[in-house]
C-alpha cells in the first residue's frame, strides 16, 4: 500500500532533518518542471502533480536512506542539482514524488594537478569549480552555456557538452570516476585512473543515466593546462549552410582540432551577429593549447576556408565578444521569463546528430516541414557546434508566437510538434535524436526507434539497478501505468 | 489618424568589457563589435503603435503608422522588422556616417521637416537613447513645430473620438489625460516594453517591401557640439559582510556608515 504525503514527509524528517525537507507549495510547484515547461512555469500554470517533498542532502548516507526509503515503498524520486535540464528529465510526472536535491553537496574536495584530475561533490557549480582551477592556470575543458548554473552530478546525468568540445571533448571524455547511489542504498565508487580493461567501462552505466538508474554524490574529472594567451579567434560569414557543414567536414577530417568549431545558418545568426552578418551564415574557431599546437591549429583551418572562396573573415573581436556573453546565468533567465510573458514569444531547441552523409538531407527536410506545417513560427534556425571525424551535432533553434493559446497547451501545440518532426526526421536519416540534452521525458516517446535493436540493453540495464522503477518514472523509457 | 514613432538603434553597452572603454581622437569609443538593440524607449513607443493599431480596428478607426529613425545602414534590418509587423511606412533618414551623438537639436529638425512635409496627428519618441542619454531630442521636435510635448507617458490608448488618452508618471504618482493632437509624446518608464516579434511567414511576405531613405540635409550642415573630453564612470560596487547580528548589527552598520561619511 502506498504512503501518504504526510507519512512520506515524516520519514524523510527522520532521515535528513526537518530544516532539509521543504514543503512550502511554491518550492514544490517549482520543482514540479524544469525548462521544458518553463512557458507554463512562467504563467505560474503547473501542470504536473506537486511532489510529496524537496530533500536537500547533506552527503551520500543520506542519499543511500532515503532511496532505500523509497524504494522499500514504491516512491518515485527526482534526483536533480543544478535544475537547468531541458527535456523535462526533472518533472514529477506521478503523485507524491521526492524531489532528492543534491546542490547543497558543493564541497570541492581535491584538486590535484600532478594528477591532473579534480574531485568534488555532485553539487559543485561547474562555473566556481572551473574558476577555482584557472586560478591555479588549469581547466576542466568543460563549458556548456548553462556553466553559472549547472553543477557537477547533473552534467555527468546528461552526458553534456561544453562549448570547447572538439578539443576537450563531451563530459564521457573528462570524467575519470564517479560514486554514484543506487535505489537499494547501495554507494559504488568508480576509481579514477587513466585507463582500464577490467570488463565493460561502468563509468558508462552512471554517465548519462538521467537519474533513471542512480544517484551520482560525487564527481572526478580530468584537468588541463590552460593557456588563454594563446587562443586564436577566427569567424567568417558566408552565403550558405551546406558549404559551412562541408568546410567543418574537412577541417575535421584533416585532423585539426579547433575546441571551438562553430556554424550558424542564416536565421540562428540572425539572433547573434546581426550587427555584421546580416542575412549571412557565420562559421567560427577557436583553437587554444600550447602556442606552437594552438597557431598550427589556426593556420590549417585558415588554409582550409581560404579555399573556399564565399568565406568573409571578420575582425576577430566580433567573435570574442559575441562569445564572451554566450552563457546563461540566473539573471538571463529572469530576462527571458519577463520577455517570454510580454512577447508570449518562446525560444525552444532540439539538438540532434549525425553523420556527415545525413546531416545535410536532416537539415534541409527538418526546416522545411516546420516552418510549413507549424503555425506562428517567428524563427526556425539551427547551429553545428560540436564536431566529430564522423559527423556533427545540429541544434535546432525555433521561436514561436505562442497565439489563442493557454500556457498549459502550448507544448501539445508547438513544442511537441516540432520536436516530432525533428525527431522522426534524423532517426530515418540514421541520426541520433539526442547530442547533448538526454532523454528526459519528452523523447520517450522515439526511445524505441533511436536506439533498434540495441534498446534490450537499456532495459536490461534499468531492470537491474531500478527493478522497482522508483526512479525518475518516465524519464529515458515510457511511464507505463 | 497619423502616428509618427521614432526610434534609435543602439549598441548593447552590457556586452562591452570596461577595458573596452577606450577613447579615440574623434572623442569615440568603438561599440562597433558589440551586437544592437532597440532603444528601450523606443522598443515601447513601437509597440505601443501597433497596440493602437489594434484598439482602432476595434474602434473602426484608421490609424496610419510610420516608424522613423536618424541613422546609417545598421538600422535596416530593423526597419524591414517594422515592416514585417506591418507599419504603414518606414523611413531612415541617413546620417552617411557622421557623429550626431551630440546633436539632438539637428536631429529634431530632421524629424520636424519630415512632419511639415507628412503631418502627423501624434509623434512617439523614447525619453532618452545611448550613447548620449541627454533626452532632449524629443523637446526641441516640439519646440521647432510649435506644438504641445507629454512627457513621462507610461500607458497609451484609443480614444472613441481618435484622440489618444495618455498616462504620465510623476512624483510616483499617475495622471490620465486626453492628449489633443498635435503633439509629442515622450515615453518614460512604460507599462510594456517589449515589442512584439513578427512571423517568418510575414518576415518573408512583408519584411522585402521598400525603406524610405532620405538624406540627412539639415544634419549635412549642422555643426552641433563638439565633447571637449571622455571618461568612464566607475560604477564599480563593493560589498562587505557583518557577522554580528540585531542590534549590534545596527551599530556596527551606524559606525561604518559614519566613518565613511567623515571620508
Amino acid at each position: 500500500m502506498s504512503l501518504l504525503r504526510e507519512e512520506i514527509v515524516e520519514e524523510l524528517v527522520k532521515i535528513c532533518g526537518a530544516d532539509a525537507v521543504v514543503t512550502d507549495t511554491e518550492v514544490l510547484q517549482e520543482s514540479s518542471y524544469d525548462r521544458f515547461r518553463k512557458y507554463e512555469g512562467y504563467n505560474k500554470v503547473f501542470t504536473n502533480p506537486l511532489p510529496a517533498a524537496v530533500v536537500f542532502v547533506q552527503d551520500k548516507k543520506q542519499v543511500s536512506e532515503v532511496l532505500r526509503f523509497a524504494n522499500a515503498n514504491g516512491i518515485n524520486v527526482v534526483p536533480r542539482t543544478g535544475h537547468s535540464a531541458t527535456e523535462g528529465g526533472l518533472e514529477t510526472i506521478v503523485e507524491n514524488s521526492i524531489v532528492l536535491d543534491g546542490s547543497q553537496m558543493k564541497k570541492i574536495i581535491n584538486i590535484d594537478t600532478y594528477n591532473m584530475q579534480a574531485t568534488c561533490e555532485c553539487g559543485v557549480v561547474l562555473e566556481d569549480l572551473e574558476n577555482q582551477v584557472r586560478e591555479l592556470g588549469y581547466t576542466t575543458g568543460h563549458s556548456p552555456q548553462s556553466k553559472p548554473l549547472a553543477q557537477m552530478g547533473g552534467l555527468v546525468a546528461t552526458r553534456s557538452i561544453g562549448q570547447f568540445s572538439t578539443m576537450y571533448g563531451g563530459i564521457e571524455d573528462m570524467l575519470a570516476g564517479v560514486e554514484a547511489v543506487f535505489p537499494d542504498g547501495t554507494i559504488t565508487n568508480i576509481k579514477a585512473v587513466p585507463r582500464r580493461a577490467a570488463g565493460p567501462d561502468i563509468r558508462h552505466v552512471v554517465l548519462g543515466n538521467e537519474g533513471a538508474l542512480c544517484f551520482i554524490t560525487e564527481v572526478t574529472v580530468k584537468l588541463y593546462k590552460y593557456f588563454p594567451e594563446y587562443h586564436v579567434c577566427q569567424g567568417y560569414t558566408l552565403d550558405d549552410m551546406i558549404t559551412g557543414i562541408r568546410i567543418m567536414r574537412d577541417v575535421m577530417t584533416e585532423g585539426y582540432k579547433p575546441s571551438v568549431a562553430r556554424l550558424y545558418d542564416a536565421e540562428d545568426g540572425k539572433e547573434h551577429f546581426s550587427h555584421f552578418a546580416p542575412g549571412k551564415c557565420v562559421i567560427l574557431f577557436v583553437t587554444e593549447g600550447p602556442e606552437k599546437v594552438s597557431k598550427a591549429n589556426a593556420e590549417g583551418i585558415r588554409e582550409i576556408v581560404s579555399k573556399y572562396s564565399e568565406c568573409t573573415e571578420v575582425d576577430h573581436k566580433l567573435i570574442e565578444t559575441w562569445f564572451a556573453n554566450l552563457n546563461w546565468d540566473a539573471a538571463r533567465i529572469e530576462e527571458e521569463r519577463k520577455e517570454v510573458l510580454e512577447t508570449k514569444n518562446v525560444c525552444c531547441t532540439t539538438e540532434i546528430s549525425a553523420n556527415w552523409s545525413a546531416v545535410e538531407e536532416i537539415y534541409r527536410i527538418c526546416k522545411e516541414r516546420v516552418v510549413n506545417e507549424i503555425p506562428d513560427i517567428t524563427v526556425f534556425g539551427a547551429h553545428a557546434s560540436h564536431c566529430y571525424s564522423n559527423g556533427i551535432n545540429l541544434y535546432f533553434v525555433y521561436w514561436y508566437n505562442v497565439v489563442d493559446c493557454a500556457p498549459e497547451d502550448e507544448i501539445k501545440k508547438y513544442h511537441l510538434p516540432i520536436k516530432k518532426i525533428i525527431c522522426e526526421e534524423t532517426i530515418k536519416a540514421g541520426g541520433s535524436m539526442c547530442h547533448h540534452h538526454g532523454v528526459g521525458k519528452h523523447r520517450v516517446h522515439w526511445i524505441d526507434k533511436e536506439h533498434g535493436s540495441a534498446l534490450y540493453i537499456v532495459k536490461k540495464l534499468k531492470a537491474a539497478f531500478d527493478p522497482n522503477g522508483v526512479m525518475n518514472i518516465g524519464t529515458i523509457l515510457p511511464y507505463k501505468k | 489618424m497619423k502616428l509618427l514613432v521614432c526610434f534609435k538603434v543602439i549598441p548593447d553597452l552590457d556586452q562591452m568589457a570596461a577595458e573596452d572603454y577606450t577613447v579615440d581622437e574623434r572623442m569615440q569609443v568603438d561599440t562597433s563589435f558589440v551586437r544592437t538593440m532597440w532603444n528601450c524607449f523606443d522598443e515601447s513607443g513601437l509597440e505601443f503603435g501597433l497596440r493602437l493599431c489594434d484598439e482602432a480596428e476595434g474602434l473602426n478607426l484608421h490609424l496610419e503608422k510610420t516608424a522613423l529613425t536618424v541613422a546609417g545602414e545598421q538600422a535596416e534590418l530593423y526597419l524591414k522588422t517594422l515592416n514585417a509587423l506591418k507599419y504603414d511606412r518606414t523611413v531612415r533618414i541617413d546620417n552617411e556616417g557622421r557623429d550626431i551623438r551630440f546633436m539632438p537639436e539637428g536631429i529634431a529638425q530632421e524629424i520636424a521637416a519630415y512632419a511639415k512635409e507628412n503631418p502627423q496627428d501624434y509623434i512617439i519618441m523614447g525619453r532618452q537613447a545611448a550613447p548620449g542619454n541627454n533626452g532632449l531630442t524629443s523637446y526641441f521636435t516640439a519646440a521647432t513645430l510649435g506644438i504641445p510635448l507629454i512627457s513621462n507617458v507610461v500607458d497609451l490608448h484609443l480614444l472613441e473620438d481618435g484622440r489618444l488618452w495618455a498616462v504620465t508618471e510623476a512624483g510616483g504618482s499617475l495622471y490620465g489625460q486626453t492628449a489633443q493632437s498635435p503633439a509629442v509624446l515622450v515615453i518614460g518608464n512604460a507599462v510594456i516594453s517589449k515589442l512584439r516579434v513578427p512571423t517568418l511567414k510575414d518576415r518573408m511576405q512583408y519584411g522585402k517591401k521598400n525603406v524610405d531613405i532620405t538624406g540627412a540635409e539639415i544634419l549635412k550642415t549642422y555643426s552641433g557640439e563638439n565633447p571637449s573630453g571622455m571618461a568612464y564612470i566607475n560604477r564599480e560596487r563593493k560589498g562587505e559582510r557583518m557577522k554580528a547580528t540585531g542590534q549590534k548589527a545596527a551599530e556596527e552598520l551606524g559606525r561604518w556608515i559614519k566613518e565613511r561619511r567623515s571620508m
